[in-house]
């Protein structure tokens, strides 16, 4: 009989995508920026727009999960699930692809809607394309600390070869990452981290802008954590959201820095079953405000929230705070 | 699937059935940290926390010399002291103490699981009696998934513990609270009367006089503190330098869990009861207990600190981290436990400090079982610990022990 494990298996998988494809799922370049080929922008800036491997690849991340909840009630333990980007690949299974294809789509979209947004207020910034980094999260979330401190170092040269001053992400798990344990490693840290809604909001708060609402809606923000405890961001995305005329932004219990995580973070691969509990669990807390729209501002926030609703087989919008400001901007809300 | 995960799957399967307890727990854990919010308002604990703070970081900083002080005090003062080096010269101690007694009392401490006295007296066929009310309940419920730590027992229906008190005692009571806490009271009264040896751990030590602080709120260790033979079981992390010291300790614990602002009970033992001099002579025992006991254990505590780790052992057992866990408030002390949620046999601390206290006292891979992969690494325990422990960095640093340690053993 071959020796048990001692730790789960999705550490050697996570290293493994980490460090050979730059993203926890194993999904080449090519696949993870097709989206971003006919964009017109610089690959040189002080500035960079970081698009992360989250938004462009998340089908795969919603795949894993509903995946893994099929296996449990077939009774097979679905112990592999991040060779799944791989596998699927591999296997070339149509029918799976198209559905993560599919999936990756919308969650581009959102990537997509940043741009927008930052080049309507005037944001000037570039974009690494395939030459985006990984931040290197997963390396640090499952403990593999020595190869985190060589991918930090690997990549604080990387950016500063390439002259960039500050990151304006949409993903605030890297850019928590970034802020939080990249000085950790290296006390010379000197690249400004911003996420999205710090630099809409600024903006709004300059030229004092507001937008109009189509019809009065209820919104509630989940904050994520790393969002407000590591990047210690919680206002700016309630500024934006309390520049819409006709919306009532509400609070749930577990607000702000407060805030409770919805299963992501890590447990969601090593223990689909509590993650999902966790993600139903603090479902119930934003439907609790009677709110009729969540917003949030991670991608993996929006599927582990996603997949509370459906364990609660309740139907409710959720959004992130980047499509929220485009469709403000282009006066589509 | 790796090992761990195994037993831990089975133990979801029983802890996670049930949707009322998350849900309960939810509305519990939401309102206890309002009302742990009041507390800081009302009794301004700001100034305190920091204190405490200080307190515990300049203990862990001077723990050998506080060692021997509290030692050499607390001999001075007619306690009979031992340090024990590990789990097993504790327990050995222990055994020697209660030597051929048939029952035990004793209070809420899990020094006694970690160094094996419960599951040896039990094997022994001694009768342990747990003595605080709730948990003596629950001992007696079948397969109970416990709802919290301080309060095991808040979601069972009241039919379930008339039924258990019937089956187990043969206490026929009707189901209504006061009648089932009188009955049981009465019964558990009458147990820890016939016990010689009564035991409880210690919320806070004070080196400069040997003094042994508890808080509680069932009464029960006062009467273990009056038994014949009081015996206390506390790990190195609990001695402070002063009393003043030690009390702050136990009193913000007491302030924090649960948010009711205060225990009904603060307990200081500074030796057995004396009858001051007569003919010359101090005499043992006047009313309370004839000898005292106090077991100081390191059991890998020392290893926590010389690897690093010295913000687990601040630890003042508040509970506030539970509370905001969203872990914990799914799995309830099976976040730690692993599987065997109730009665004995599980190995481990609770919560995402007690896996990594775990890893120390039990071992790594007891903290793996226990949950150590579960931590959802987002923040929200150590935004609120008063103690200011970063339980998601140990984790990590956890994780990555754990990593060399499958690498080394595949070689």
């Amino acid at each position: 009989m071959p020796k048990e494990k001692l730790i789960p298996k999705a550490v050697e998988i996570a290293r493994e995508n980490v460090l050979k494809s730059k993203n926890p799922f194993g999904v080449p370049a090519e696949e993870r920026y097709a989206w971003a080929k006919d964009l017109d922008l610089p690959k040189q800036h002080e500035t960079i727009f970081f698009a992360s491997c989250m938004n462009p690849l998340m089908g795969y991340g919603e795949a894993l999960l509903s995946t893994a909840k099929k296996s449990e009630k077939v009774g097979i333990h679905f112990n592999t699930m991040m060779s799944l980007g791989k596998l699927a690949q591999k296997l070339k299974v149509d029918k799976l692809m198209t559905g993560i294809k599919k999936t990756n789509r919308e969650y581009q979209e959102t990537i997509l809607h940043a741009i927008d947004v930052l080049k309507k207020l005037n944001v000037e910034f570039g974009f690494l394309y395939d030459d985006e980094p990984c931040c290197g999260g997963p390396l640090h979330t499952y403990g593999l600390l020595d190869d985190f401190q060589e991918h930090v170092k690997k990549v604080y040269s990387f950016l500063k070869e390439r002259g960039v001053k500050r990151i304006i992400t949409i993903n605030p798990i890297c850019g928590g990452i970034f802020k939080k344990f990249y000085p950790d490693v290296l006390e010379t840290f000197d690249i400004e981290i911003k996420h999205f809604s710090e630099i809409v909001a600024e903006k709004i708060k300059e030229e004092g802008l507001s937008f109009k609402a189509s019809k009065p809606r209820k919104v509630v923000f989940h904050d994520p954590c790393y969002l407000a405890r590591f990047m210690r961001v919680v206002d700016e995305p309630r500024v934006i959201l309390n520049s819409i005329e006709g919306w009532e932004l509400v609070e749930p219990v577990n607000n702000k820095f407060d805030t409770k995580c919805d299963g992501g973070g890590g447990v969601e691969v090593v223990y689909p079953k509590i993650a999902r509990k966790i993600a139903k669990d603090r479902m119930i807390e934003l439907l609790d405000t009677g709110a009729d729209l969540i917003v949030t501002a991670c991608a993996p926030c929006i599927m582990m929230l996603k997949l509370g609703e459906s364990e609660l087989h309740r139907n409710v919008e959720i959004r992130d705070i980047v499509d929220v400001a485009y469709k403000a901007l282009n006066n589509e809300l | 699937m790796f090992d761990a995960q195994k037993k831990f799957e089975k133990s979801m399967e029983l802890l996670t059935k049930y949707d009322d307890i998350i849900n309960l727990r939810r509305k519990k854990f939401n309102s206890y940290n309002e009302a742990r919010e009041c507390v800081k308002k009302e009794f301004n604990t700001y100034d305190l926390e920091k204190e405490v703070l200080e307190i515990k970081k300049r203990s862990l900083a001077n723990i050998d010399a506080l060692i021997d002080k509290a030692i050499k005090k607390m001999e001075k003062n007619h306690i009979n002291v031992f340090y024990a080096k590990t789990a097993e010269d504790a327990r050995k101690y222990a055994l020697d103490v209660i030597a051929d007694d048939k029952i035990v009392v004793h209070a809420s401490t899990d020094l006694i699981t970690e160094i094996g006295l419960k599951d040896e007296l039990l094997r022994r066929g001694v009768d342990i009696v747990h003595s605080e009310m709730a948990y003596h309940i629950a001992e007696l419920i079948d397969d109970l998934v416990i709802f919290d730590k301080p309060t095991p027992i808040t979601h069972v229906p009241l039919n379930v513990i008339t039924k258990a008190l019937k089956e187990k005692l043969g206490i026929d009571v009707p189901e209504d609270p006061e009648a089932i806490v009188m009955a049981v009271r009465k019964e558990l009264l009458e147990k820890i009367e016939r016990a010689r040896v009564g035991i409880s751990g210690a919320n806070s030590i004070s080196a400069a006089d040997g003094t042994v602080f508890t808080c509680f709120g069932n009464g029960n260790i006062a009467h273990m503190a009056l038994r014949p033979v009081y015996m206390v079981f506390a790990g190195i992390e609990k001695i402070v330098p002063t009393l003043p010291d030690a009390f702050k300790v136990t009193y913000l614990q007491s302030l924090y869990e649960g948010g009711i602002g205060g225990a009904a009970y603060y307990l200081g033992v500074h030796g057995p009861s004396d009858v001051g001099p007569i003919g010359g002579m101090s005499i043992h025992p006047a009313l309370g207990s004839k000898e005292v006991h106090v077991v100081l254990l390191d059991n890998g505590r020392k290893n926590a600190l010389s690897e690093g780790f010295d913000e687990v052992l601040r630890c003042i057992r508040c509970f506030t981290c539970h509370h905001y866990c969203p872990v914990y408030q799914v799995l309830g002390p099976g976040y730690g436990y692993g599987f065997k949620i109730a009665g004995y046999g599980y190995k481990g601390y609770i919560g995402g400090r007690g896996v990594i206290l775990t890893a120390f006292v039990y071992g790594l891979d007891k903290a793996i079982e226990g949950g150590l992969y579960a931590c959802a690494m987002c923040g929200s325990c150590y935004e609120h610990c008063p103690m200011e422990i970063n339980v998601p960095e140990m984790i990590s640093r956890l994780r990555h022990k754990a990593y060399l340690m499958e690498l080394s053993s595949s070689k």
